[in-house]
This record gives C-alpha cells, sequence and structure tokens, in this order.
C-alpha cells in the first residue's frame, strides 16, 4: 500500500504537470467567453509593456517645450502634458511598470500566502493559533490605511512598493483560505501514507499537499493581478508610490497635473481609461479562472469570502 | 449563544493587545534620517544645541526611557482617552480627532447606503434570472464597478463639469449645522462615487447568497405550494439570504468610514482619512500611531459586533 503510493504519486505528477495549465487555458477559452476577452486585454497590455521601448513615439522624459499641453494631433496623437510630454509615450511605458506590479506582487503575495497559510493549516495546533492571531491583528488595519503607513516608513521606489504590497497582501486574509483548503487535505489517506512511510514534513508538503492546491494557487495569483495594479495606482496617485518621472498611471492623474486638467481634459482621461481596461480584463479572467478551476470558489465573497463570512456560509448551509 | 458571545469578547483581547504592540513599536522603525530632520526641525531657530533638540524630541516622542516603561505609560494614557499630542504643533490629538468623526461617518453612510441600493437590487436580480442577459448585464456591470479607480471617476466628476457648464462642487467644508442643502450636496458626490465602487463586491455577494438560497428545500416548498414568485423571493428567499449581508455592511463600514483616504484628498473633506494622510505627509508620527490604532480598534469592534449579532439573528448558526 505504502509502496504503491509512492511508485504511482511521482509518475502521475510527470505526466500531469506541464499540460495542467495548457488543459486550464484551453478551458478557458471554450467555456468562458468573458474570461477570454479579459485575457486577450491583459495579454495585450503584457505585449505593450514588453515593447514598450519600440512601440512608444517617444521616450516617457522626452519634452517638447514647444508643444506644452496640446490637444491630441497627428504629431502627439493623445496629446501632450504640462511639461511637453507626449502622453501616449507615456501610458505605453506606464504599462510596463502596471505590469511589473500586476505580476511580481501577486507572485510575492502568493508565495507569502501558501507558506502562512500552509504551515498554519498543516501543523496546527499552538503554532496555528499564534499565526492566526498575528493574521487577525494585520487584518485589522484598513488596507489603504497600512499601505500608505508602511510605504510612509521604507519611503518611495517601484522595489520599495512592489515588496510593501506583496508582503502586506501575504499577511492578510488570502492565507486563510489556503490554511482552511490544506486542513481538508492533511485528512486524507495519502498523506497518512506518506507520514506512515516516513515522509518528512516539508517533502509531504511540497511533494503531496502543493499540487492539489495549484488551483487555488492560480485563482488567488490571478485574482490579486488588478487589486495590486489598483493598489499601486492609488498610492502613486496619492503621491506615495512611484517617484516622477516613471510614468505611473495613478501619478499621472495627481500632483502637478491636476492643476492644468482644466485647459487639457485629455491628460485626465487616458491614464484612467487604461488603469480601468487592464483591472477590468484581470478581474474577468480571474473570474473565469476560477470558475473553470475550482467551482466550490464560485460566486466570489473579495475580501470579506476569505476567513469570516466563508466559516459562516458553511455553517448556515 | 451566550458562551458563545463571551467565548468571542475575550478573543478580541489578545488580538487588540497585538495590535497596540504593533502601534507602539512603529514609532520605533522612524528611519535616523528622519529624526536627524526632526530635529533639525525643531531647532529651526538654533536655540539649542543638537543634544538639548534630540532629548527634547525624545522626550516628546517618549523615547528616552526603557521600552517596556513607554509602553506601559503610553498604554495607560491611551486606555484613559489621551492619544498624545501631534508632534509638529503640541495640539491634543483627542481633540482633533473628535472633530473629524463627524465627516468621516457622515462620508462613510453615503457611501455604505449607496452602496445597497445599487448592489441589492441588480445582485438579486441576477440570482433569480441566472444566465439570463440581465444576468450577464448585472456580472459585469459589477466587475465594472470593482475596475474602475475611484480616484479617476472623482478627477473626471471634478473636471469635466467644469470645462462644460463651469461648475465645480465646493472644495471648502460646508457645516451641516451652516447650511444643510449645501452640506448635502457636497457629501453626496464623492459619497456617491464610494458607494458605487463599493457595490461591485456586494453585488456579486448578493447574488452568491441569494442562489445558493434558491436552491434550499423550502423554496422548492413554496413554489410547489403554489406561492407567486414575488412572495416566494421576497418572503422566503431574500428573508434568509439576507442574514450574512450583515457581516458585510458590518465588515465594510469601518473601511467606508476611516479609509476614506483619497475621497477625503481629492474633495479636500477634513475627515479622519484626511488627517492621517496630511500626518503622513509632514511625518508626524504620534498621529500617524494614534489613527493607525484607533483604526485598527474600529474596525475590531465591527467585526466583534458583526459576530454577536450574525449569532443572535441566525438561530440556524451552531457554535461549537
Amino acid at each position: 500500500m505504502a509502496e504503491n503510493t509512492t511508485l504511482v504519486a511521482p509518475v502521475e505528477k510527470e505526466r500531469k504537470n506541464p499540460p495542467f495549465i495548457l488543459e486550464v487555458i484551453v478551458r478557458v477559452v471554450k467555456e468562458k467567453p468573458l474570461g477570454t476577452i479579459g485575457g486577450v486585454i491583459v495579454l495585450v497590455f503584457f505585449l505593450v509593456g514588453i515593447f514598450a521601448t519600440w512601440l512608444a513615439p517617444y521616450h516617457y522624459t522626452y519634452q517638447d517645450l514647444t508643444a506644452i499641453l496640446q490637444a491630441p494631433s497627428s504629431r502627439f496623437l493623445l496629446g501632450t502634458d504640462n511639461l511637453g510630454r507626449d502622453l501616449l509615450s507615456r501610458i505605453i511605458y506606464g504599462a510596463r511598470i502596471s505590469m511589473i506590479v500586476g505580476l511580481s506582487v501577486p507572485a510575492i503575495t502568493t508565495v507569502m500566502t501558501l507558506l502562512i497559510g500552509g504551515v498554519s493549516g498543516y501543523f496546527g495546533g499552538k503554532i496555528d493559533l499564534m499565526i492566526q492571531r498575528f493574521v487577525d491583528t494585520v487584518m485589522c488595519f484598513p488596507g489603504l490605511v497600512l499601505m500608505l503607513t508602511v510605504v510612509a516608513i521604507v519611503g518611495p521606489g517601484l522595489m520599495q512598493l512592489v515588496l510593501v504590497l506583496g508582503i502586506l497582501g501575504g499577511l492578510g486574509g488570502g492565507n486563510r483560505v489556503v490554511r482552511s483548503v490544506v486542513i481538508g487535505i492533511k485528512q486524507n489517506v495519502y498523506v497518512e501514507a506518506a507520514k506512515a512511510i516516513g515522509a518528512s514534513h516539508p517533502r509531504i508538503l511540497i511533494k503531496h499537499i502543493l499540487p492539489n492546491i495549484m488551483a487555488i494557487v492560480i485563482v488567488s495569483f490571478s485574482m490579486g493581478m488588478g487589486g495590486a495594479i489598483l493598489a499601486e495606482s492609488t498610492l502613486s496617485f496619492l503621491g506615495f508610490g512611484i517617484p516622477p518621472p516613471f510614468p505611473s498611471w495613478g501619478a499621472m492623474l495627481s500632483g502637478n497635473a491636476r492643476r492644468y486638467m482644466f485647459d487639457a481634459p485629455w491628460m485626465a482621461i487616458w491614464p484612467g481609461v487604461c488603469l480601468a481596461l487592464v483591472v477590468y480584463g484581470m478581474n474577468m479572467l480571474g473570474d473565469g479562472l476560477r470558475d473553470v478551476l475550482d467551482p466550490r470558489l464560485r460566486g466570489g465573497l473579495g475580501r470579506y469570502g476569505s476567513s469570516k463570512g466563508k466559516k459562516k456560509l458553511r455553517t448556515v448551509s | 449563544m451566550r458562551a458563545y458571545a463571551i467565548r468571542r469578547i475575550l478573543l478580541i483581547f489578545p488580538t487588540l493587545l497585538l495590535v497596540t504592540i504593533i502601534v507602539f513599536l512603529s514609532v520605533r522603525f522612524i528611519p535616523g534620517d528622519v529624526i536627524d530632520m526632526l530635529i533639525s526641525e525643531i531647532n529651526v531657530e538654533n536655540t539649542m544645541s543638537y543634544e538639548e533638540a534630540r532629548d527634547l524630541l525624545r522626550g516628546q516622542l517618549g523615547l528616552d526611557k526603557p521600552i517596556h516603561v513607554q509602553y506601559w505609560k503610553w498604554l495607560t494614557r491611551v486606555v484613559q482617552g489621551d492619544l498624545g499630542r501631534s508632534m509638529r504643533n503640541d495640539r491634543s490629538i483627542t481633540e482633533d480627532f473628535l472633530a473629524k468623526v463627524p465627516i468621516s461617518i457622515e462620508l462613510g453612510l453615503w457611501a455604505m447606503i449607496t452602496g445597497l441600493v445599487i448592489a441589492l437590487p441588480i445582485g438579486i436580480y441576477s440570482a433569480i434570472r441566472q444566465d439570463t442577459l440581465g444576468d450577464y448585464i448585472g456580472r459585469t456591470a459589477a466587475i465594472l464597478m470593482m475596475s474602475v479607480p475611484g480616484f479617476w471617476i472623482m478627477t473626471m466628476v471634478i473636471v469635466f463639469p467644469a470645462i462644460w457648464w463651469g461648475w465645480v462642487p465646493s472644495m471648502e467644508y460646508i457645516p451641516l449645522t451652516k447650511d444643510p442643502l449645501g452640506n448635502i450636496i457636497q457629501f453626496a458626490i464623492p459619497g456617491v462615487i464610494m458607494g458605487a465602487s463599493f457595490s461591485g463586491g456586494l453585488m456579486r455577494m448578493m447574488r452568491t447568497l441569494m442562489l445558493e438560497v434558491l436552491r434550499q428545500d423550502y423554496i422548492r416548498t413554496a413554489w410547489a405550494k403554489g406561492l407567486t414568485e414575488r412572495l416566494v423571493i421576497v418572503r422566503h428567499a431574500l428573508k434568509n439570504a439576507m442574514i450574512p449581508v450583515v457581516t458585510i455592511v458590518g465588515m465594510g463600514l469601518p473601511g467606508l468610514i476611516a479609509g476614506a483616504v483619497v475621497t477625503e484628498q481629492i474633495f479636500n473633506l477634513p475627515g479622519m482619512g484626511r488627517y492621517l494622510f496630511d500626518a503622513i505627509n509632514r511625518r508626524d508620527y504620534t498621529i500617524i500611531s494614534a489613527m493607525n490604532l484607533i483604526m485598527a480598534t474600529l474596525v475590531l469592534f465591527c467585526n466583534l459586533a458583526v459576530d454577536l449579532v450574525y449569532a443572535w439573528i441566525d438561530p440556524r448558526v451552531q457554535y461549537q
């Protein structure tokens, strides 16, 4: 029995792993038209971010002082800002920043969520109790307030921002979802079997439990992308995010620019449209992925669902 | 229920203790260069030596005593309602904070009510007409509400009416007692925009809850009795689906009241969020830690209230 599981498990994993992502993508495209549209939007912005250097007509710091606050024209397709910079170019470069934030923040969050939630759920007992009290405490601070305070202490910059958003996200409610799923999984016979043949805790966690929560990992990653970009743009808007001259979409709507918007309304429109579009795409994609991957999570309880709300729902039904 | 209530109330103490420790310690994480900057600002007229200025600042921040003594002193003062004084202008934080509370509450209520008014009908409709065109439109709208950044909509609301009609929302705070109508108009615009953002998640939640309830046996029984759709939905489904909504309302409210940093900033409303934001900008660490403490405590007690109300209104919930 014990030998069987060790023999079967690796073979199955090798065969399953590579096509898993592909299979998910095919299913989303086939079954979820809205999710596919979202995916296409995200892909387009992602490519724009990668190839910004070639796509943008000017560099994001290029100033034409003879063309300040110009309305959209054939030379400057979206017009220029108060420093004579081409808005289209800045928005294209802004896509790069948004994509960096949108990918790296959820990556850090996911790793931390897995570590904290996994350890908490797997070991249980006193460790779980202590970790969960700490998570409770972090969740007491309203998100934006906590981010602002920490960024104010750490200082501005892309690196700092990504780290702060990622780590705070990981300490927050997301690890509760991982925890509750791990508690469910560890009661399975195969985990018991692995224990019986003397597998170490890290081995059980990585080889036996992790593959079973991949669905949740993918879903929470994709759901985190939009939130990360919104958080970054909000902080940049408030002047605590990415410092100038880097063209963050949030920062393009704030500071000095606001004074000139009444004369140059085009400055106010496009960064917001891009933000809304890319976050919308990410949320739609996340929704589609969730429906395909994890029917139990269907319905989206937002941030309330991760801890108390969901626990209650289960007791109710 | 009573045992549960007592247990739940006791559970907030360890969290509250951790909150106070974190807030207290955060003042000690102020980077050294900030301390130097503060010292030079205190000593702007060069009346003191560097050491004198540093000692004065350390005394103000309470950094001149052993850490557990400081913590205890700070905690006993906070429990008595004294949040300390601003590092910048020596004003009492408790007094300043209390003046901001009504503004924040008014804004938060606007947002919450708008959120509910938008989200509940659409969420319910989406559920009872699942997978129809209306449902798709409702769901797409919900995701859209969650995706469009509030600060952008607020910017547009300020910029475009000004260009088209020369109309700008008031940027001076109008007290309710002076000009009730002006006050209501002033709060309605930011409040409704905040509420629209909030309604996205709420709408999805309402839909899920309603779908769950609609699959229950007692709904089938109600249909089998030959009740009209109206009665089935309003009297049987809605009553039960609304219970968890209490959770969202209770948990969302502190965020809407205390977390309106962006809104208060854009519309120049002197509420709690603005107070904190100004403090962060001026690096007034005594205010920052006091406001963090207040907001965390507010969230903690709202969560407690939600859990207790929930246990009280839903007798099916069983607590071991």
